[in-house]
């Protein structure tokens, strides 16, 4: 698949991310920033085994930045998203907090799982592939521990309050993002 | 890897452990999948909080602390457990259950075989009836009592021939009167037959000496039982212990008790001592092996003595299907009839108390069946009521021996029972009975004995 074909294939996900995210406004925006950093900045990017995720690291930042500043200026109606600035997450203090937040709302969920969704999630932390906890977990089939995986990630998402996003749920911000389109 | 399963490497995704394939997998099937896309769109927050290695490192130090403190935490928790007075009261609970599961197991083991033609049993006995079957002429087919003994959860009715009116015969001279009995049954009795020497031959057969056949007293009336020697005279030549079998030593221990006092509410096995006496040359009666075969020319008698105070019934079968009342000889009312059927311990009961018997009928053997319960038997009672139409003087409810008497075989087969023939078929001991002793000290236990004698 060419670089072209994926960018391609890459906006019409991110449109139809943000907008079940955001809103249709919104959503065409945002794919565009996105792929307007992808082709100025990683111009050399060709495989779609990096492309993809960086435009869901891209996605995202411009997601949070927008969001941020439109609780800044208490209501989502007045000001465009073009005419938003990008803010550094670098310093910046409001992002240190929620990192921060995140971050022990995710130790306390963790501390709340199963002995083996722990052990699971350690091997992992640690570097471990999915073949090599097959083998520390004494398992005979991989599928086993994907099983494993899938569970333990949803019961984590469920004990995260449904978002590994900082602060209120997402669907808090969906709510907003409709009243925003209204 | 499925299409479908592609989603599993999700988790793999945000830790970054997945293999260069599988991520290349993933992204692929991402462009294809809008909702593997929005998945891994979400993810992403994870991914950047994983990928910070102070927030890695920060998290792997949470999951190690977390598993070192349950490990911890299950020690803790059993020391904490331990310390509870609660738990030292569920363990002494288990404790003491244990122990009583083991005390019956070892009584139940005490027990030994059993022989289904010996008919012990014995069951929670149902209330007597408020009102005697008698005194309701427009009675049901099957008389309540009948009701009583069934199974609980016996749902179709007694097959027709057993509801069958007893005949209108005249009484005999024993003042019983004749029951049919359904094919059923009477099959069942002659399978039974086949079993029932080798069972009573293999019991055991103690040397030591037992107490003597007391003499016969004089009865009081024609028609009560003859009574033999008083509790004193038995408690003087009570049997040294009896290491062959228990059930002799369970009646005696019983009888020595009641014959002291009755300082125990609790009840006691409840047993009974069986044996036939046969008039020799010179007249008088003697015991004889209760398995031993019998001529038509001999005359013998039954004697039954309890080790407790209760209610005795004995039916007597000399021909297939023919089932006769042997006692209580007196029936009427229904106080009347319990206070006929009421023995003492201690008391040597002579059936018949006039006379003897003989072997009657055709070839065959004489079955008696002998039933001692703590509480009234209702059905016991309506039998004796129905065999005889002419006491009352209406027309009573059928109640079938035979229907009795299988129902009391179903009962034995699932109860733990006890019994045992002193004497020997050579007659070297001077006693020959057989002792049948229920050891569950139950309030309204029954004990049942099914006696054959065969024709020589």
């Amino acid at each position: 698949m060419e670089r072209e074909e994926i960018l391609s294939t890459i906006r019409e996900r991110i449109v139809a991310f943000a907008a079940s995210r955001l809103s249709g406004e919104m959503a065409e925006d945002l794919a565009q920033e996105v792929l307007l950093v992808l082709h100025e900045k990683y111009r050399d990017v060709t495989a779609l085994a990096e492309l993809v995720p960086l435009s869901f690291q891209i996605l995202r930042y411009k997601m949070l930045e927008a969001h941020r500043k439109a609780l800044r200026r208490g209501e989502y109606t007045q000001v465009p998203i073009e005419e938003l600035p990008l803010a550094d997450p670098a310093g910046n203090p409001g992002t240190e907090v929620e990192h921060k937040q995140t971050l022990e709302r995710l130790i306390a969920a963790l501390e709340r799982l199963g002995p083996r969704c722990r052990e699971l999630f350690r091997l992992k932390l640690e570097g471990k592939s999915f073949p090599e906890i097959r083998q520390l977990m004494g398992q005979a089939s991989i599928n086993t521990i994907y099983t494993w995986d899938f569970r333990c990630r949803k019961q984590l998402l469920d004990l995260m309050g449904g978002t590994w996003e900082p602060g209120p749920r997402s669907s808090r911000r969906r709510t907003n993002a409709k009243d925003h389109a209204r | 890897m499925a299409e479908r399963d592609l989603e599993k490497l999700l988790g793999g995704f945000a830790t970054g452990t997945l293999t260069e394939e599988e991520r290349k997998a993933l992204f692929e099937a991402a462009l294809r999948d809008q909702q593997l896309f929005d998945s891994l769109a979400d993810e992403q927050a994870l991914k950047e909080l994983l990928d910070d290695p102070v927030v890695r490192r920060r998290v792997l130090e949470a999951l190690r602390h977390a598993e070192a403190k349950a490990a911890e935490s299950w020690s803790d928790w059993l020391a904490v457990w331990l310390g509870r007075p609660r738990t030292w009261a569920v363990a002494g609970g288990l404790a003491v259950a244990v122990l009583a599961v083991t005390s019956v197991t070892r009584l139940m083991e005490q027990t030994g075989p059993r022989s289904p033609q010996q008919a012990i049993t014995e069951e929670p006995a149902p209330a007597p009836a408020p009102k005697a079957p008698a005194a309701a002429p427009q009675a049901p087919p099957v008389s309540p009592a009948m009701e009583a003994f069934r199974p609980k959860t016996r749902s179709t009715p007694l097959p027709q021939r057993d509801k069958r009116v007893a005949p209108q015969e005249p009484a005999s001279a024993r003042k019983t009167g004749p029951v049919r009995e359904p094919e059923a049954v009477r099959d069942a009795m002659t399978e039974a037959k086949q079993s029932v020497p080798e069972t009573r031959m293999s019991l055991p057969a103690p040397e030591q000496a037992k107490p003597s056949v007391p003499a016969v007293a004089t009865p009081g009336a024609p028609t009560a039982p003859q009574v033999e020697a008083p509790a004193a005279g038995l408690q003087a030549t009570a049997p040294q212990p009896v290491q062959a079998g228990k059930a002799r030593d369970l009646f005696y221990a019983m009888a020595r008790e009641t014959g002291r006092a009755l300082t125990s509410i609790a009840p006691k096995p409840l047993g009974l001592r069986y044996s036939i006496l046969k008039r020799g040359p010179d007249g008088s009666f003697s015991e004889t092996d209760p398995t031993g075969p019998l001529t038509r020319r001999d005359e013998w008698r039954l004697t039954v003595e309890v080790n407790d105070a209760g209610y005795l019934y004995i039916l007597k079968q000399d021909s297939p299907g023919i089932w006769t009342v042997a006692y209580p000889a007196v029936s009427g009312s229904v106080a009347e009839a319990d206070r006929s059927a009421a023995v003492q311990s201690g008391t040597r009961y002579v059936i018949p108390a006039v006379g003897a018997f003989r072997l009657e009928g055709p070839a065959g053997a004489t079955r008696v069946l002998i039933v001692f319960a703590r509480q009234p038997q209702p059905n016991l009672r309506a039998l004796r009521r129905s065999v005889e139409p002419s006491v009352s003087g209406v027309d009573q409810p059928a109640v079938s021996p035979a229907a009795i008497v299988e129902q009391a075989r179903r009962d034995t087969a699932a109860r733990p029972l006890l019994f045992e023939k002193v004497g020997t078929a050579a007659g070297a001991s001077k006693e020959q009975a057989v002792y049948v002793v229920n050891p569950l000290p139950l309030p309204d236990a029954r004990v049942l004995a099914e006696v054959v004698l065969s024709r020589q």
